[in-house]
C-alpha cells in the first residue's frame, strides 16, 4: 500500500468545508424556521407600553385611550361584573381592521380575565346605555371604519369580589404585536 | 489482520448504535405530544394553563336533569360514570375541553354530548382565573370500561406540547345507582 499524498491546497479545502458545516446547518435552521420565528415574533406580547391615565397611545393604526373601568354589579356567587370603556381614534383602517382583539384585565401578579358575555340586565341598568349598541374591541375592527373615525368600544368583565390590589386594562394588537399597551389609572 | 478486526468491530458498533437509535428513538408525534401530569383522587394538579381536581366518581343507569325549562332523563346500554371535579384557570381566562375516560383496555372516551343545558357541566364554559369551577363530567361507557379507568384532563382533545392531567381513578367503583339527579347531586 503506498502513502497518499494530499496536496496543501486539498487540505486546506477540506478544514474550510469543515468549518463551513456548522454554518450551513444554522443556515439552513435558519431558512427552515423562519416563517415560525416570524410568527411566534408577531404572536407574542413582549414589550410593554405604560400608558399614563387620561392620555392616549398609538397601537394597530389607531390612537387608543381608556376613558372608564368601573364595578357595575355582584353577582350573588361573590363575582364582580365590570365594565371597561374605551376610545379608539382610527389613523391607518387597513391596520386596525385585522383581528382579532385581545382586550384583557390584568393583575399584579399576572392573572389575565379576558371579556365575557354580560346578561343585558347587568348592563342595561345603567341608564347612559340604556337603547345603544356599544361594540367590543373585534366588532370594532371588524367594522372597518374610516380614518379619523371616533370609536367608543366596551367589555365586560367577571372578576372575584374581593381582588386584592388593581387590575389594569392590558391591549394588544395582531398589528402592533409583540408591542402591547397596559392603561394607567389617575392616582 | 488485527486491523481488520478492529475495523469489523467498529462496524458492528456502528450498525448497533444505528439499530439502537432507530428502536427506541421516540416519534415526532410523541415528542411533541401531551405533557403529562400524574395524580390521583382529590390531588389538585396544577398544569400550564389550568388547575384541576377530582373528588369523587359516581355510576348511574339513568340521568336526570332540568336543561331549557324540560325536565330531560337520560339512560344508557352501558352505564353514565360522573366525575365531580373542580377546575380552575391560571394564570389566564382559557376553556379545558379535553376531557377523556381512559380505560383500562385503552379506550378512549370523550364526555358525552347528551347532556347539553345541564347544570355544572364542566368543559363547557369558559374558565377564570380565581374563580373555580365545580362541577361534573359526564362519560358514558361499556361496563367492562369503568375498572381502572383513568380521566384525562387537557385544554383540547388532542394536546401537543401541553399538559394533560392523567387523573388515577379508583380500582372498583361498585354497582351503578339507577338513577342520579343532576339538580340534586353535591358539587362542594
Amino acid at each position: 500500500m503506498s502513502e497518499v499524498v494530499i496536496s496543501p491546497g486539498a487540505v486546506r479545502m477540506r478544514r474550510l468545508s469543515l468549518w463551513a458545516l456548522p454554518a450551513a446547518l444554522a443556515l439552513g435552521l435558519f431558512l427552515h424556521a423562519q416563517e415560525n420565528a416570524w410568527e411566534w415574533w408577531r404572536s407574542r406580547e413582549l414589550f410593554a407600553r405604560e400608558v399614563p391615565a387620561n392620555t392616549a397611545a398609538n397601537l394597530g393604526g389607531a390612537e387608543w385611550k381608556l376613558t372608564r373601568l368601573r364595578r357595575v354589579a355582584e353577582r350573588s356567587d361573590g363575582r364582580a361584573v365590570m365594565l371597561l370603556d374605551m376610545e379608539a381614534v382610527v389613523r391607518d383602517p387597513d391596520m386596525f381592521a385585522v383581528l382579532p382583539c385581545r382586550l384583557v384585565l390584568e393583575a399584579p401578579d399576572g392573572r389575565r380575565w379576558s371579556p365575557q358575555f354580560l346578561t343585558p340586565s347587568e348592563v342595561n341598568r345603567l341608564p347612559e346605555r340604556r337603547g345603544l349598541t356599544i361594540p367590543t374591541c373585534t366588532q370594532a375592527l371588524a367594522s372597518k371604519p374610516a380614518a379619523g373615525a371616533t370609536l367608543r368600544i366596551s367589555e365586560g368583565f367577571v372578576l372575584p369580589a374581593g381582588m386584592a390590589g388593581p387590575v389594569r386594562p392590558v391591549l394588544s394588537l395582531p398589528a402592533g404585536r409583540p408591542r402591547y399597551l397596559r392603561f394607567q389609572f389617575p392616582g | 489482520m488485527s486491523s481488520v478486526f478492529a475495523k469489523l468491530g467498529a462496524l458492528l458498533i456502528a450498525a448497533l448504535l444505528l439499530a439502537g437509535m432507530q428502536r427506541f428513538t421516540p416519534g415526532y408525534t410523541e415528542i411533541t405530544g401531551p405533557i403529562p401530569l400524574k395524580g390521583d383522587l382529590g390531588e389538585t394538579l396544577a398544569g400550564r394553563g389550568f388547575t384541576v381536581r377530582a373528588d369523587k366518581v359516581l355510576l348511574a343507569e339513568t340521568l336526570r336533569f332540568k336543561a331549557y325549562g324540560r325536565e330531560v332523563e337520560r339512560n344508557s346500554g352501558g352505564v353514565f360514570a360522573l366525575v365531580i371535579a373542580r377546575l380552575e384557570a391560571q394564570p389566564t381566562s382559557t376553556t379545558v375541553s379535553g376531557a377523556i375516560w381512559l380505560s383500562a383496555q385503552g379506550a378512549r372516551f370523550v364526555a358525552s354530548p347528551r347532556f347539553q343545558g345541564a347544570p355544572r357541566l364542566l368543559g363547557t364554559d369558559r374558565l377564570e382565573p380565581s374563580l373555580p369551577q365545580r362541577g361534573v363530567f359526564i362519560f358514558e361507557v361499556p361496563r367492562e370500561a369503568v375498572a381502572g379507568a383513568t380521566l384525562l384532563v387537557a385544554a383540547s382533545r388532542w394536546p401537543r406540547l401541553d399538559t394533560q392531567a392523567e387523573i388515577a381513578l379508583p380500582v372498583t367503583l361498585g354497582t351503578p345507582a339507577p338513577l342520579i339527579d343532576l339538580g340534586e347531586l353535591a358539587y362542594e
